[in-house]
């Protein structure tokens, strides 16, 4: 009988259930976009193990601090252990780690043919190549040996020495593409020799010794094979790596400065820190606290990204509350307007209800048909919301993949629909119905039934 | 079956107030026709809300088969119309964007029935009435005595014990009047107890087994 009355007034109808379906669609869209967001991010730490390891520092972080904590003066606690070899030793030997390495950052400039860069070099030990994303390159091998004179880079610093490089099934695509890059084979490049210089500290000649400069800042030119090429990081944000990587032994033997800020040289040289930083990788998310607690007891400073994860939580729980807010509005408006319709078919249906009331329709009988109307415009509103929230995130992840990530390995999905959030807006849309049927059909039920019948037409 | 004691139906408009029934006291004997004549505004549609349950007294008993139904709240005469009274209506009060059908089927829904049942049930009852070829047809469709004969059909569908009829033939032509009036009168032959309400003695006097007439509120034999 509902579907009836619906059908009879379905210009209305229809216009009431646009409303729903804009409201739900916009819900839907929202919210996807701050679950993909977080999932995205997410899964790029988690591919870059960055839940199951710590970087030992010389200095603390605090990154409770935060947004608000911007003004505070930084903690400058120094770790009461020195970071060398002895400290990864005995890390290293701990049951919960799985690998521990100093983190050597290099200034160098880079050149490859006759382009040159600017840019950081990290180091790896050649326990790291069964571990992602060091084990699923984009094109070559890992490091062959700790002190080979090999090197891993990124797309992005091959594409700083202006070389837009892709596989040989890929070529047809960027053919396509307008760039002012050149064009390279990633296979071409494997094997290549790449050229890094490096600031070092040099003996100077016997008159500057003479004048009582001893020291002077030179650079020292290093070759190395290009082997491999790391893949893009699955979602943009602040890059995670080092463009260019070498083998541990390699980097240690590279000519450098041995700090990377004044600051450091006067510090950390003197408390006996042979390194800046150490990075522990652990063997599972549980075996990170087991170190975390032993490192706090140590008085050891370190960050984990996993501190800032329920920072990070937070906020992406504020994101996705103020989406789903700007999509409640949609729906709500939505809600009036079923009420609007439900109001002005009691009034259209006075007599109908006085009909249905005299041959022995209960109160309950008449709400039940009003709240039939509107639960089913809300699960119909909520179909037609979810198909079209759908539709509009699978255009805008076209449109975002094809003109802003055409390079992107991967189709990177902005938006996620999980199975809750489905169920979540068909329930929540027919709760929403429901709640604004509920006035209409309490008053369609409280209607006298001779006043109803007196009602002419 | 039906006996009103004492009831007094009073409407207040400001500081007037208007006896639309006035002590009323009187018996209805199961399967009897009675027939309720009064002119326009003596009080006679008042009486039959009352005995339908569409309106409370305000003092009095209405007791039917000895159970006082002056008490009872709206689901309760929702309940008791459904099972026990049939309304036929002047104005016939048909859902004119539905079937005749769908018309009929409306008191079976509120019953329980199931869909087949609702359907085979108003077909009889359609079939009774002589429409058993205008099922499909909508309610704006229909002539007068059709209508009427719809109206009937879903008064009876649900075998209630009385039937109200509130001047069943006031709109429809003398052709038309007797055709109904023979529906009802077997109606009565079959057993049903029929309470109609009419401003025209000769009706009444054709059909009923008993005329009371109701003058300013006030029922008299």
């Amino acid at each position: 009988m509902a579907r009836q009355n619906l059908w009879r007034t379905r210009l209305r109808t229809m216009l009431t259930l646009i409303g729903v379906i804009i409201g739900i669609g916009a819900l839907i869209s929202m919210v996807s976009f701050g679950i993909g967001l977080e999932r995205n991010i997410t899964d790029k730490f988690k591919s870059n193990d960055l839940f199951t390891s710590l970087t030992i520092s010389t200095k603390a972080f605090n990154f409770k601090g935060g947004p608000r904590g911007r003004n505070k003066p930084e903690q400058k606690t120094e770790s009461a252990v020195p970071l060398n070899d002895s400290l990864i030793t005995v890390i290293q030997k701990r049951p919960e780690v799985a690998i521990a390495y100093p983190r050597l950052t290099i200034p160098v400039r880079a050149a490859l043919y006759h382009d040159t860069s600017e840019t950081n070099l990290g180091s790896l030990p050649m326990s790291m190549a069964k571990y992602p994303p060091y084990n699923q390159l984009y094109d070559g091998r890992y490091f062959s040996s700790d002190s080979a004179l090999e090197a891993i880079v990124s797309l992005d610093f091959l594409r700083q020495l202006g070389l837009e490089v892709c596989t040989k099934d890929k070529l047809a695509h960027y053919q396509q593409t307008d760039t002012a890059l050149t064009l390279a084979l990633s296979d071409t490049l494997i094997g290549k020799e790449l050229s890094l210089y490096s600031a070092s500290l040099k003996s100077t000649s016997p008159f500057a010794m003479m004048g009582g400069i001893e020291n002077m800042i030179g650079e020292e030119e290093t070759k190395v094979k290009i082997v491999g090429i790391l893949k893009e990081e699955q979602f943009s944000g602040p890059a995670m790596r080092e463009e260019i990587i070498l083998p541990i032994a390699t980097a240690k033997k590279m000519p450098s400065l041995g700090f990377d800020r004044i600051s450091d040289m006067i510090s950390n040289k003197n408390k006996g820190n042979q390194y800046a930083s150490i990075y522990v990788k652990t063997k599972s998310m549980d075996d990170l606290g087991k170190l975390k607690k032993f490192l706090d007891k140590q008085k050891i400073n370190y960050f984990a990204v996993d501190d800032g994860l329920a920072e990070m939580k937070k906020a992406f729980l504020i994101l996705d509350s103020v989406l789903g807010i700007i999509g409640l509005i949609s729906l709500l408006v939505a809600g009036f307007g079923i009420i609007n319709t439900m109001l002005m078919s009691i009034l259209e249906r006075k007599r109908e209800i006085g009909i249905m009331k005299a041959v022995g329709g209960k109160n309950r009988d008449i709400r039940m048909i009003f709240f039939f109307e509107a639960g089913f415009i809300g699960l119909v509103g909520a179909l037609g919301g979810i198909s079209l929230g759908y539709g509009l995130t699978r255009i805008a992840n076209l449109i975002v993949n094809n003109q802003y990530m055409k390079n992107a390995d991967e189709f990177v999905d902005m938006f996620s629909f999980p199975w809750w959030l489905i169920g979540g807006s068909v329930l929540f849309s027919i709760i929403i119905s429901l709640l604004a049927g509920l006035y209409p059909a309490i008053r369609a039920s409280s209607i006298h039934p001779i006043d109803a019948l007196r009602q002419t037409g | 079956m039906i006996e009103l004691v004492s009831v007094n139906k009073i409407y207040s408009k400001g500081p007037h107030q208007i006896a639309a029934s006035n002590n009323i006291s009187c018996t209805i004997q199961e399967g009897e026709f009675v027939a309720i004549v009064g002119k326009s505004g003596s009080g006679k549609s008042t009486l039959l809300n009352l005995l339908a349950g569409l309106d409370t007294a305000t003092s009095g008993k209405i007791l039917f088969e000895g159970t006082d139904i002056s008490s009872f709240n709206a689901n309760q005469y929702a309940q008791h119309r459904l099972n026990n009274i049939g309304i036929i209506f002047q104005s016939f009060n048909l859902i004119f964007s539905k079937t005749a059908l769908e018309n009929v089927m409306l008191p079976l829904i509120f019953a329980g029935y199931s869909t087949a049942a609702r359907k085979q049930k108003a077909q009889q009852a359609l079939e009774m009435v002589g429409l058993g070829d205008r099922m499909q047809h909508k309610a704006n469709e229909l002539s007068g005595g059709e209508a009427q004969r719809v109206a009937i059909a879903r008064a009876l569908v649900n075998d209630p014990k009385v039937l109200l009829a509130d001047e069943p033939t006031g709109n429809l032509d003398s052709a038309t009047t007797q055709e109904i009036l023979d529906i009802l009168l077997s109606l009565k032959t079959r057993g049903k107890t029929i309470i109609m309400i009419t401003h025209d003695q000769e009706i009444a006097a054709q059909v009923a087994d008993r005329i009371l007439t109701i003058k300013d509120g006030l029922l008299s034999e």
